[in-house]
């Protein structure tokens, strides 16, 4: 499978910091690939999601060493509204990135930008709306719509220009229960059903256990792991080092662990894990 | 003053109708006339089309008082100003100060003129500030920007035009957010105090709401960049624009309603 995103010994820090954001980070995405970022507070997740399109550090300033490329295209190379077509970058205030009078304009806006063709935007419009699941909100304020419905206004707007990417930052911080499924459901299916590559940021590691194919964990800075939803949460010391809270059933598994049950493989959905504790109840 | 205010106020009114093009030649003309006239008739009679118009694009005359609201202590100040210091013949009210005092002596008299000065001063004020939400209430914004481009601005100013007018409501609700922070926290300067507890307690209200600001900006520039803003050259628009005989011939009264009360002012 073709990389679509490759990143190279990045080193990043903002203006007037001494520290770096981001430490020498390196790693490759084959398209289609639904990769989680976790790490703490302050990790550097968000600065990662903004080099992926470049507003590191054209926009944020700086200095930035190592390169990323993605979909053939260098960020030092191409301007943020080039890259753009390529990376769709859904962030965590869902306000701050609607800004338009109605749900039409906001989803329009970007296509308008790309000069897709009048019955194209139209299309693509319609497509996205329906994808997230709020049909006949054209007219709608988008300062007027729940929190949720905001996001998936966002996710849409940056569907609606057809990315081969879809980087989200943390898209449900700020959400209710049901507004963040509704918006993870989505993120899913843009994955699943669309082949997108999704570039998730989260806290939410139920999930990312459930629905990612592989996690990245960023701490100080630094990639420190990078592999399997299995294979990192299995990591039960590295991860409290880093101030990560894995999946519950992950936290009672180490914990029958320290207590001498014979646990080998750490289940990570709670399906694997009704499944494990049955045999160790049979067994 | 209502929270709608510079906000397209839906309707399907003759004036929403008109084309965006139709309408900002319409306001560099009233402008031009509101700025030209120096006469109190004509300023009266300017104000009165002004008024006419926004009952006829049926918006809430509310937004009227709340501008006479609001603009009243300046009003206050332009008559006692103008009644006291502008050169008249004709006294109303005679001299407060009697004229055996030297140097400020004759002082304080009233005059006429002055008081007619202020009336004139007022309605070209009003006029004024009615002038930009009766153009901006009857317009959504993306139309109104798609107008200035077709007129020729280019897209990037037109745009940051537009934007601006939309932030207007965000800073409003954001100012109604901080002040209702502060209320819970028991300060209530700004519903009850006096005018000097009020003005010292400005800066609580208005450092957040600035940071807050900048950090949207900042925020609305990633967003704005991220979905492709000013990538291309020629950009689409979905919505189409068209200039409809009804236009024209708005275009064409205003202009000579415009030509016709400039020739009154030079006669008068």
């Amino acid at each position: 499978m073709q990389n679509i995103i490759e990143v190279a010994n990045i080193t990043y820090a903002y203006p007037r910091t001494d520290i770096p954001a981001l430490n020498n980070i390196s790693f490759s995405v084959p398209q289609g690939q639904f990769v989680a970022i976790i790490g703490p507070t302050g990790a550097g997740k968000s600065t990662l999601c903004y080099c992926f399109n470049g507003a590191v550090p054209r926009l944020f300033g700086g200095e930035m060493s190592g390169s990323v490329v993605v979909a053939g295209k260098d960020t030092y190379e191409n301007e943020i509204p080039v890259m753009a077509q390529h990376v769709g970058l859904v962030v965590q205030n869902a306000r701050n990135q609607l800004f338009n009078v109605n749900v039409q304009c906001e989803i329009a806006f970007g296509c308008e930008n790309l000069g897709f063709p009048r019955q194209k935007i139209i299309q693509n419009l319609h497509d996205a709306l329906t994808f997230v699941g709020l049909q006949g909100y054209e007219n709608r304020q988008p300062t007027a719509l729940s929190g949720g419905q905001q996001q998936r206004v966002a996710i849409a707007c940056v569907l609606a220009m057809e990315p081969d990417v879809l980087v989200l930052d943390e898209p449900t911080s700020e959400l209710d229960p049901i507004g963040s499924e509704q918006v993870m459901e989505t993120i899913t299916r843009l994955n699943r059903s669309l082949g997108k590559t999704v570039i998730l940021v989260s806290h939410d590691t139920e999930f990312i256990a459930q629905f990612a194919d592989r996690v990245l964990v960023i701490n100080d800075g630094s990639l420190v792991l990078d592999g399997s939803p299995r294979e990192v949460f299995s990591k039960a010391d590295l991860l409290s080092s880093c101030r990560i809270r894995p999946p519950q059933v992950c936290q009672l598994s180490y914990e029958l662990r320290k207590k001498g049950f014979p646990i080998t493989d750490i289940p990570i959905t709670i399906d694997e894990a009704v499944t494990l504790y049955e045999g160790l109840q049979h067994g | 003053m209502s929270k709608s205010l510079v906000v397209y106020f839906p309707g399907q009114t003759f004036f929403h109708k008109l084309d965006p093009r139709t309408k900002i030649i319409f306001m560099v003309l009233v402008s031009t006339v509101i700025f030209a006239v120096q006469d109190l008739y004509l300023s009266a009679f300017i104000l009165a089309v002004m008024v006419i118009l926004w009952m006829v694009a049926r918006l809430p005359v509310a937004i009227v008082y709340g501008f006479l609201k609001a603009l009243l202590p300046v009003f206050a100040f332009l008559f006692i100003v103008q009644a006291l210091l502008y050169p008249g013949v004709t006294p109303i009210i005679k001299p407060l100060i009697p004229s055996f005092i030297p140097w400020i002596g004759g002082m304080g008299q009233i005059n006429l003129e002055g008081i007619l000065f202020a009336v004139l001063l007022m309605f070209r004020l009003l006029a004024m500030v009615i002038l930009l939400p009766l153009v901006s209430m009857t317009t959504p914004v993306h139309i109104l920007a798609l107008g200035m481009v077709r007129m020729g601005l280019p897209y990037r100013l037109a745009y940051t035009i537009t934007a601006a007018l939309n932030m207007v409501p965000i800073l409003q609700s954001e100012i109604g957010v901080i002040v209702d922070a502060q209320k819970l926290r028991a300060m209530s300067t700004f519903e009850k105090g006096s005018i000097w507890s009020k003005v010292k307690s400005y800066p609580v209200l208005v450092t957040p709401l600035v940071i807050g600001a900048m950090r949207r900006a900042q925020s609305m520039a990633v967003a704005m960049d991220s979905r492709a803003f000013g990538a291309m050259k020629t950009r689409t628009y979905i919505e189409d624009i068209n200039l409809r005989p009804v236009d024209w011939i708005f275009m064409i009264a205003s202009t000579i309603g415009t030509v016709g009360i400039l020739i009154l002012a030079t006669k008068i």
